[in-house]
């Protein structure tokens, strides 16, 4: 994540030059401070880099940092003030949408805490036994779908993504416990990393399996027509 | 000092604007006593009408009168093409825009345009009223309205000489017109059904903070589509009219007939419709409506559909549905959507004030006097840019909160290449030829080097208005990279500024210059104030520390005042304001001590 005003020093505050650490808003000037300095959407938040979280605590800090920078509570603020509003707002509902859901959770904290952090993420591929258990499972639910109707099918799946996300929870669950145990969040069993890793790339297979095989709700409509 | 915001509907059929006085919501009326302002406007010898007396000039053959231009907001040309047989104006196509020609003075009027009259009648509405000049406001589209009709509508407000502070999706503005923030948490459901356009939306209501879950809607549905339908009803039962049709007033008449049976309908089972002039005697019950109707209310539950879908809601966690635009006054519609959801209907709100008066809501929380409420609304399309084979790589999927933004990463693919182009399209298909154009980008004065050596980070901000905005930083210098932006739909910059110099509507309003003026005026109070409270303060009240800081920002606004940016001076005058705050605490305090005998103030 890159800092929007990369040419200061980020500790002090951008207009009075207080120091402000990595408060919301400077405590000697009250101007809110750009959020792009810090180093993660755990961190926007104020929330501990976990892998399970509460929703409704995700919530309230979603909302209570909305009513802090949102443009709509800075409009008689100058330019550059309002500019900082627009950009942390930004990455508050960016940080808020991938920690809301477990799957984009999960795979951003990998990323986050992998030994390659890169911010585009990892490139992830399935082991060669696994794709071909999905491709099997594929083509098999596609016979089905064609002969006994869809719904059968995608009951079938719907169990086998059930499963696979137990499986997720279990794990996210098991290296909770180690960070809590004060285990360091780069130092995590690699073969836990992995197995996560394999598991939600899986399910991320199965989720376009079902997607291929649910019928439409219709058209989405066409912007040109 | 607050300021005051309006909030302005500006519909297909009708506009109007509202305001909150004193925590109450007002529709403002014009003279008469009326609420809505047709959204009309009529162009003759005798000068440019709007509203009314515009619409009554409609079957003038000396006069254009243009209405519903906001179908052809934001749009290309061909976009419109299969609209123009239902509107009773030329439209031209010029440069691909869709512009009406104005025969007496040899020019071409754009949508926007027409807009801007019709605002800038609204405008003078609300200063009337209110006795005071109005430049803020706060405009509402169709949650589905796409980039390109946001700015279309945004150009519209300027033209006026309007400051649009906000673009306020229709239903979220509505659902804030329901003051559902007190108290009244849960899921609620929009369905809005206008003359021309229809909009679906999940909010989530939580301690007064109003979350879009997701949108989406039909640009091409709404009311009118009902009225044609009977109107073709009509003419398969009586084939003699399929011929008289072809005349363009027929067609009115016809359409207004049906407006009206149609309308009767919403309260008694049956109607009689005689046009003598076209031997039309026919009898419309409510029966034959609804199976007009069905089809249409059909796919009105399609994005309904889609929009739970994406949100992931099953329906039965929808806690209400709030109806609003007059097509939701038909009995048909009631049914479908209770019968669909099984939840209370919300329709207390007249349906066609209550995205007004929502406006004027939003308009209260802009302007500062607000802090419970707040809107977190979601772009309704995806946003995403062309790649290598006409392929679309999407950045921004739709219901992203907004404001959002992406970032990407640009290089070269050729030794010395100097500029790199980029499509950005909006839409929800595979190939970029089938989803809209945007706009093209231009990342241009690239230092020469070799093939993928050069790093430009590219922002895309979709800011709260639902509108796009376009970054570039060369990663190895840190320094902004050139933008050049082609609209590939609607004015360019250029024409929006050429057009505000030239409006008609404000011959001698720039929008830049009067900013400076307000500006200037503003600083030259502030200064004037400040001055004076120096010369009659002493030390002991204005440390010579603090009295310094003062002078030194009065001078920066002093300075500031001489040059020619309205907002340098805006700036400025904010910056003087907070250096001498605590200095008026303090005197304030002062003043309640000496009012109290001199006796310390116990909090």
């Amino acid at each position: 994540m890159s800092v929007s005003s990369a040419h200061t020093d980020p500790s002090l505050c951008w207009n009075c030059r207080e120091t402000v650490s990595d408060a919301d808003i400077c405590p000697s000037c009250v101007k809110i401070q750009p959020v792009g300095r810090k180093a993660d959407f755990y961190s926007i938040l104020g929330l501990p880099v976990r892998l399970i979280m509460e929703p409704g605590q995700l919530t309230d800090r979603f909302h209570g940092k909305s009513r802090i920078f949102h443009p709509d509570f800075h409009q008689d603020e100058e330019s550059g003030e309002q500019l900082i509003s627009l950009e942390n707002a930004a990455l508050v509902n960016q940080a808020f949408k991938t920690l809301k859901d477990p799957y984009d959770r999960a795979a951003y904290f990998l990323d986050l805490t992998g030994p390659h952090h890169s911010p585009q993420g990892q490139k992830t591929t399935l082991s060669p036994i696994l794709l071909m258990e999905v491709m099997e499972l594929k083509e098999s639910l596609e016979e089905e779908a064609g002969e006994r109707g869809t719904d059968e099918a995608l009951s079938r799946l719907a169990r086998r993504v059930a499963e696979e996300e137990t499986r997720i929870l279990d794990l996210m669950k098991k290296m909770d416990a180690l960070l809590e145990g004060g285990t360091d969040a780069g130092q995590l069993p690699e073969n836990d990393r992995s197995a996560l890793r394999q598991a939600l790339e899986y399910r991320k297979y199965l989720k376009s399996i079902e997607r291929d095989l649910k019928p439409r709700p219709g058209n989405i409509g066409n912007p040109k027509h | 000092m607050s300021r005051t915001v309006v909030g302005i509907d500006l519909g297909t059929t009708n506009s109007l604007v509202a305001v909150m006085i004193d925590d109450r919501i007002v529709v403002i009326p014009d003279d008469d006593g009326r609420p809505l302002l047709p959204s009309v406007v009529a162009f003759s010898q005798a000068g440019v009408q709007v509203g009314y007396s515009a619409k009554a000039r409609l079957n003038d053959p000396e006069t254009t009168v243009v209405y519903s231009a906001k179908r052809l907001m934001g749009k290309s040309y061909d976009d419109v093409r299969e609209e123009l047989p239902r509107l009773s104006y030329p439209v031209e196509s010029v440069r691909d825009l869709p512009m009406i020609p104005d025969r007496l003075k040899n020019r071409h009027i754009s949508p926007p345009e027409i807009g801007a009259v019709v605002l800038a009648e609204l405008k003078k509405r609300a200063e009337i009223y209110l006795n005071q000049p109005i430049q803020d406001a706060v405009i509402t589209v169709p949650a589905y309205f796409n980039d390109a009709q946001r700015q279309a509508t945004k150009d519209a407000g300027q033209m006026a000489g309007l400051n649009v502070l906000r673009i306020v999706n229709e239903p979220t503005a509505a659902a804030l017109a329901y003051g559902f923030g007190s108290g009244k948490d849960g899921i609620f459901a929009i369905y809005d059904l206008g003359g021309g356009t229809f909009d679906f939306s999940l909010l989530k209501i939580q301690k007064g903070i109003f979350e879009v879950l997701a949108t989406n809607g039909d640009t091409h549905l709404g009311g009118d589509d009902f009225d044609q339908a009977i109107v073709r009803h009509w003419q398969s039962v009586h084939p003699e009219l399929k011929n008289s049709s072809e005349r363009y007033e027929v067609r009115d008449l016809l359409r207004k007939e049906a407006e009206k049976a149609k309308i009767a309908l919403s309260t008694t089972d049956s109607s009689r419709v005689t046009v003598p002039s076209l031997g039309l005697d026919s009898t419309l019950t409510r029966d034959i409506l609804n199976r007009l109707v069905e089809p249409l209310v059909q796919r009105t539950l399609v994005p309904v559909r889609q929009a739970l879908e994406d949100a992931g809601v099953p329906v039965e966690r929808v806690d209400g549905v709030i109806l609003v635009g007059g097509a939701t006054r038909l009995p048909r519609i009631k049914e479908a959507v209770r019968d669909l959801f099984g939840k209370p209907i919300y329709d207390s709100v007249d349906p066609d004030l209550v995205v007004a008066e929502g406006a004027a809501v939003q308009g209260h929380i802009l302007s500062g006097q607000r802090k419970d409420l707040l809107l977190l609304d979601v772009t309704p399309l995806s946003l995403g840019i062309e790649t290598m084979g006409g392929v679309t790589s999407t950045l921004i999927p739709r219901n992203t909160t907004i404001p959002t933004q992406a970032k990407e990463m640009f290089t070269t693919f050729l030794d010395g290449q100097t500029r790199v182009d980029i499509h950005v399209l909006q839409g929800e298909r595979e190939l970029a030829k089938d989803n809209r154009s945007l706009a093209r980008f231009s990342l241009t004065g690239i230092e020469p080097m070799i093939a993928g050596a050069a790093r430009i980070e590219v922002t895309f901000m979709i800011d709260a208005n639902g509108i796009l905005d376009v970054r570039a930083v060369d990663q190895r210098t840190g320094q902004s990279q050139g933008v050049v932006v082609h609209s590939s739909y609607g004015l360019s910059r250029d024409d929006v500024r050429d057009l505000i110099k030239e409006s008609f509507v404000h011959a001698k309003e720039d929008f830049e210059t009067r900013l400076l003026i307000d500006a200037r005026t503003e600083a030259r109070t502030v200064l004037n104030a400040t001055r004076r409270a120096l010369e009659r303060l002493d030390d002991a009240i204005v440390p010579p520390e603090e009295r310094a800081g003062i002078v030194e920002q009065m001078r920066l606004l002093e300075t500031a005042m001489e040059g020619t940016d309205g907002r340098k001076v805006r700036d400025e005058t904010t910056r003087l304001d907070q250096v001498t705050r605590p200095l008026a605490e303090r005197l304030m305090n002062h003043s309640v001590q000496e009012a109290l005998g001199g006796k310390a103030v116990d909090n």
